[in-house]
């Protein structure tokens, strides 16, 4: 068993209170508070074997190794198991042993953790960037133009994840301020040969099924795609936090209904018939993408007169700087 | 008629924008919270948009998903992360220091402030009545820069607590039956406002295990409002005098509701390879087990490392851990 505090405030308030050696003479491995495991970075499960996690998630593949068999419960249910050796209701194991109580929950009298690794604002100890050589630049893309299309390079099912799109192992993480080098693991949980060929292609579309992107936060599962030459993604539906990353690094993304997602096939062309950067401005609802130069289907396009704004301008960094020289008259953003 | 918890704040922070379902609104944000995998990216288009100072009450670098700096690489994002924090005014704390939302809600989290944060599980500190959305990483650098964060007004779900606990159940299986009946996608575009009785049986930490992964159910975020429990936190935190009392107004109208009677729920386990995929503890019992992890920023607080130490035998403590 492995204990992983969140904080070091909570390692701190167990250590001083002597229930670190209790864990640790019971043959607990106490870790430092990291987010480590949750994300594959230590403690991965061994091949073919059943991890049981008090962690929010079990993506496949996101403890570290591809079909691993992740259980989410609660710290009761994982310490049972764990004295157990199999996963047991603790009710159960409390009449099997006799000497369980119930555990209620404790909070401490004071939580009285050092602060020592809070770094205040006006205690700064650097005033300039620091920047080490795998430290790279932000991508940009072009305003947005008439036409947008190309090859399926990918057609994925529905629920697919940020950690599909850009994995977060260690041997990809360390990757994530460089990002040519972190594209060339775009979607590889999906096809291995998907960053070679998207680069290739030059541009092209992915196309996905329901809740596409879900999961994490990260930018990077938008910029990358567009680094290597994604222009639009077509679903049928897509997660909050990455439908707005699309916008913001100005991939189009198109909302298709399941009869049009089941007759794309993955290699079909796809382009879009109206012209997008007009369209886009103009208000537009709805677009006609051509398949294969053969048939034709409606995708919906959701968007706000902001999002609109963002993608024609070939995305928020761009349109943002584009406003703060407007703001203050062509010189740079004010002091204030 | 009456406003919910959610449309409170909103309104006092909103700066464009009507509060209507599906509408897009413009709100001014108080926190920011950043980590070290999104946050390098935060903070190079910081730069890139040639800002100079960090424009919000308060923004916050934490340094917690390559904490073990096996390369080189992940040791220099520290260090950078240190440096723009240093230069541009925000609060850093340093690899090991903990997971950011363990460590937000410890030292920052405080009631009625709006944060926006560069990691999905940001809305964590809705446990203690802070509204808290997960976004991009741009979107968080522009809000640093003192711009507002736009978002589809979500709708507002009461999800109604009636009842306490049983024992061995726990806050984490409150979570898990709201998977198992709304699934992942079940939340999308929605705010869960956590209302009734049940609220105040439970503390801070069990309210923030079930806000950081309401974000598994799709959610914008999640919310309880404050009261006594809230108090009792930030008191033993050292910060009783951020407490604000908080609440929806009696006559509230909320979207839909879901009632979770706490008495009726038993230990739920959440099976391979999607956190909706739940079913009772009962259902899987006997499976072979060859790891045990007890942590993370769901379950990874003094409270929840505490029990089997402190509650279990000397002989369960002994030499009976058998994974």
């Amino acid at each position: 068993m492995i204990v992983a505090p969140g904080s070091k405030q909570a390692g701190e308030l167990l250590a001083r209170e002597g229930w670190t050696a209790e864990l640790m003479a019971a043959g607990v491995n106490v870790s430092e508070a990291t987010c480590g495991p949750c994300i594959g970075i230590g403690h991965v499960p061994a091949s073919d074997s059943v991890s049981l996690r008090t962690f929010n998630r079990n993506f496949e593949g996101r403890s570290g190794i591809e079909n691993d068999s992740v259980y989410l419960c609660s710290p009761q249910v994982a310490a049972a198991a764990a004295l157990k050796g199999e996963i047991v209701d603790p009710r159960d194991l409390a009449e099997e042993l006799g000497d369980m109580e119930p555990p209620g929950v404790e909070l401490p009298e004071k939580y009285d953790g050092s602060k020592a690794d809070i770094i205040e604002p006006d205690e700064a100890v650097d005033d300039d960037l620091i920047k080490g050589p795998n430290i790279g630049d932000v991508p940009l893309k072009d305003p947005l133009g008439p036409d947008i299309g190309g090859e399926t390079l990918l057609k994925m099912e529905d629920n697919i994840t940020t950690d599909h799109i850009i994995p977060a192992t260690s041997d990809i993480l360390k990757y994530r301020s460089n990002i040519d080098k972190l594209s060339e693991f775009t979607l590889s949980r999906v096809d291995e040969t998907f960053a070679e060929r998207a680069k290739a292609s030059d541009h092209g579309v992915l196309v996905a099924g329901e809740n596409y992107g879900q999961g994490s936060s990260r930018e990077h599962a938008a910029m990358c795609p567009m680094y290597l030459g994604v222009e639009a993604v077509l679903a049928q539906s897509f997660a909050r936090i990455h439908k707005a990353n699309l916008f913001n690094f100005g991939l189009l993304p198109l909302t298709i209904d399941e009869a049009t997602y089941d007759r794309i096939e993955q290699g079909d062309h796809i382009e879009v018939v109206d012209d997008v950067a007009a369209a886009v401005e103009n208000g537009a609802e709805e677009f006609t993408i051509r398949v294969n130069d053969d048939w034709e289907a409606t995708a919906q396009f959701d968007a706000s007169e902001r999002e609109r704004e963002i993608l024609a301008a070939g995305g928020k960094l761009t349109l943002t700087k584009q406003q703060y020289e407007e703001d203050s008259g062509g010189a740079t953003p004010a002091d204030d | 008629m009456g406003q919910t918890l959610t449309e409170k704040i909103l309104d006092d922070h909103l700066v464009e924008g009507d509060l209507e379902p599906g509408e897009e609104i413009g709100i001014e944000i108080d926190q920011v919270l950043t980590q070290d995998t999104t946050g390098t990216m935060v903070w190079l288009q910081f730069e890139a948009l040639e800002l100079d100072e960090v424009q919000t009450e308060l923004a916050a670098q934490y340094c917690d998903h390559q904490t073990y700096q096996f390369d080189f690489k992940n040791t220099d994002d520290h260090r950078f992360l240190r440096s723009a924090a240093g230069t541009y005014g925000a609060y850093f704390s340093r690899p090991g220091n903990g997971i950011c939302h363990n460590v937000h809600k410890e030292n920052f989290a405080a009631p009625g402030k709006t944060m926006l944060g560069s990691d999905s599980h940001t809305p964590t500190p809705g446990g203690l009545g802070e509204l808290a959305i997960g976004a991009g990483g741009l979107d968080v650098a522009v809000a640093m820069g003192g711009g507002p964060y736009f978002v589809e007004m979500p709708e507002v779900v009461n999800v109604r607590l009636e009842g306490e606990l049983p024992d061995w159940a726990s806050a984490k299986d409150v979570i898990l039956e709201l998977l198992r009946r709304l699934s992942v996608k079940g939340g999308v575009g929605k705010v869960f406002e956590y209302t009734g009785p049940g609220v105040e049986s439970l503390s801070v930490p069990e309210r923030t295990t079930i806000t950081n992964m309401g974000t598994e159910l799709g959610a914008t975020t999640s919310i309880f409002p404050t009261d006594e429990r809230t108090k009792e936190y930030l008191d033993r935190q050292d910060r009783g005098e951020e407490y604000v009392e908080l609440s929806p107004d009696e006559d509230a109208a909320y979207a839909d509701e879901v009632v979770v009677d706490l008495s009726e729920l038993e230990p739920l386990i959440s099976c391979p390879s999607m956190p909706d995929n739940v079913v009772p503890v009962r259902e899987v019992a006997g499976t072979d087990v060859e790891q045990v992890i007890v942590g993370s920023c769901t379950n990874g607080g003094y409270e929840d490392i505490l029990p089997p130490p402190r509650r279990w035998s000397r002989a369960a403590r002994f030499g009976r851990i058998s994974r």
